[in-house]
């Protein structure tokens, strides 16, 4: 019903502007001035319009042609220069030629990765996408265990309290610039009994540093071992137990309380449980048991980033190419 | 290779024409030059009427001739100067879509490229200065018409052709044809209603009875 109305509205339609043509022309047949008459009798300005229009065709129709200045005979050598500034871009675009529909899939690729970058951008903001238990995945617990037990040795953030002195605040940026490698070696020396049985051992350094660190000038004497002696921790014990790592604690635990009564702010020993409870949910959880989906999704981002360039780019050369 | 860079002297006929063309594919430049011999002009004028800028215009027909000898093959029969029209259409809306992406303007308004100017069968020398004046009205007016319809009024109005080839060398159907030289008209007539100490007085009359 509809259709059928549109195909009336444009058949007259057109049958106007074949008319107004013809009629403009000259060339109107007895119908078709009937209908511009009939055209006319119901807008009076179209009468006007038409013999400016039949005009203006007669001026148009009375400029001069143009002539070729020179001539443009087509010589060997300049189809042999052509062809030579054929870039290979344009050889490919030749092959497009026939389907040219073909020549939009690179588009075609090309926004559909630009979607999924979308995408995944969207989903890592709104938290329904993560990142994936892969090798980062790992470093990052790695990290948080080193933290975690380098914090219940060196606890920095106590460390960094009022408190504490120049000297401890020292001592925290030399452990922190070793933290990885002066934690991974702590529960490696605890089991070794040499080591923790004495005093000044990297056990006994590494656990009561930031401790004595906290009493204040006195431990000005104690200086950190040096980063080479702490770099002979086998790379074994990079990621320590959670019996290892509470052992450590423990110890520390016995030699702050000693030291309890000298501090009025900050307990180490609920800061370094604190750690451990957070090493123990956080960095031996598989990262992978998060509520979203995961996945790399910086790697996935950038490659499919770099795909959308790439396919639009190729488009855009072939549409160049191809001149059109 | 004898190229002849004078006009044609002889009509060519449409035989002659496709016997031209199977010369053409076989690689024959003299042939093919007859040819171009034959629609340089109307090349030319329409590629020049679209660009608007003499040495662009050159350079396209040129380079629509070198096409149209490399791409011969792809010619299927039709109207053959309706095929180097699409060519030369295609060169000229590409050029015009760069320049315009660049923000150009290769238009020297300064400039008149249209050396012609409308014919007057009187030698009256006040006469010849308004038809050129009329001329670069009419070709401003021109100027400021889509390339679409620049080219369906270029090709009917201007140069004569029928709506067929027209159509064909523009790649729309008839119908289209019709509609954009419909409004095109329409638009040059509100251009020209602009300035209208330059119009004939045919097309003044209106405004002055009323």
């Amino acid at each position: 019903m509809v259709r059928k109305f549109l195909n009336r509205v444009i058949s007259r339609k057109d049958l106007s502007i074949d008319a107004i043509n013809a009629f403009v022309e000259g060339n109107a047949s007895a119908d078709e001035i009937q209908l511009v008459e009939r055209l006319i009798r119901d807008d009076a300005s179209l009468e006007r319009d038409l013999s400016t229009q039949q005009a203006l065709r007669s001026v148009l129709g009375r400029i001069e042609k143009i002539e070729a200045p020179r001539s443009y005979a087509v010589t060997p050598e300049m189809v042999a220069a052509a062809e030579g500034h054929d870039s290979l871009l344009s050889r490919v675009a030749e092959l497009f030629a026939p389907q040219r529909k073909l020549a939009l899939a690179p588009a075609a690729i090309g926004v559909i990765a630009a979607v999924g970058v979308a995408l995944l951008t969207i989903g890592d903001a709104t938290g329904i996408v993560d990142q994936s238990s892969s090798s980062q995945g790992e470093s990052f617990s790695t990290a948080e265990i080193s933290e975690s037990a380098d914090g219940g040795a060196s606890s920095p953030g106590v460390a960094g309290s009022p408190g504490s002195s120049d000297s401890s605040a020292d001592m925290f940026t030399t452990e922190k610039a070793s933290s990885s490698t002066a934690a991974t070696a702590a529960p490696s020396a605890a089991a070794a009994p040499e080591f923790d049985s004495a005093d000044d051992s990297v056990v006994a350094e590494s656990a009561e540093a930031p401790v004595a660190g906290l009493v204040g000038p006195d431990t000005d004497s104690q200086e950190p071992e040096p980063p080479s002696l702490m770099m002979e921790a086998p790379t074994n014990a990079l990621i320590p137990d959670v019996d290892e790592a509470a052992s450590v604690a423990g110890s520390l635990d016995q030699d702050s309380s000693l030291q309890q009564a000298q501090r009025d702010s900050i307990s180490p020993v609920d800061s370094s449980e604190a750690e451990l409870a957070y090493a123990e949910d956080t960095a031996f959880e598989p990262a992978s048991s998060n509520d979203g989906i995961s996945l790399p999704l910086w790697q996935l981002q950038a490659a499919l980033a770099a795909l959308a360039i790439a396919a639009i780019g190729a488009w855009a050369g072939l549409r160049r190419a191809r001149g059109g | 290779m004898s190229v002849a860079s004078t006009r044609s002297s002889f009509k060519m006929t449409s035989f002659d024409e496709q016997r031209l063309i199977q010369l053409t594919r076989d690689g024959d430049y003299d042939a093919f030059n007859r040819l171009v011999v034959e629609y340089q002009d109307a090349v030319f004028g329409v590629v020049l009427r679209m660009v608007r800028n003499r040495a662009t215009a050159e350079d396209i027909t040129q380079d629509t001739f070198i096409s149209a000898f490399r791409k011969i093959s792809s010619y299927r029969g039709g109207i053959f100067r309706a095929w180097l029209f699409r060519i030369a259409k295609n060169s000229s809306l590409d050029h015009l879509r760069k320049i315009a992406r660049r923000g150009e303007t290769s238009i020297d308004e300064d400039i008149v490229y249209f050396s012609e100017t409308v014919k007057d069968d009187s030698q009256d020398p006040e006469a010849d200065a308004l038809n050129a004046e009329l001329a670069r009205l009419i070709e401003h007016c021109m100027g400021g018409l889509s390339d679409d319809h620049r080219f369906a009024m270029v090709m009917i109005d201007v140069e004569g052709y029928q709506y067929d080839e027209a159509a064909d060398a523009i790649g729309v159907s008839i119908g289209t044809v019709k509609s954009r030289l419909n409004r095109a008209r329409a638009r040059m007539r509100d251009c020209v209603q602009q300035d209208r100490e330059l119009l004939p007085v045919s097309m003044r009359l209106y405004d002055k009875e009323n």
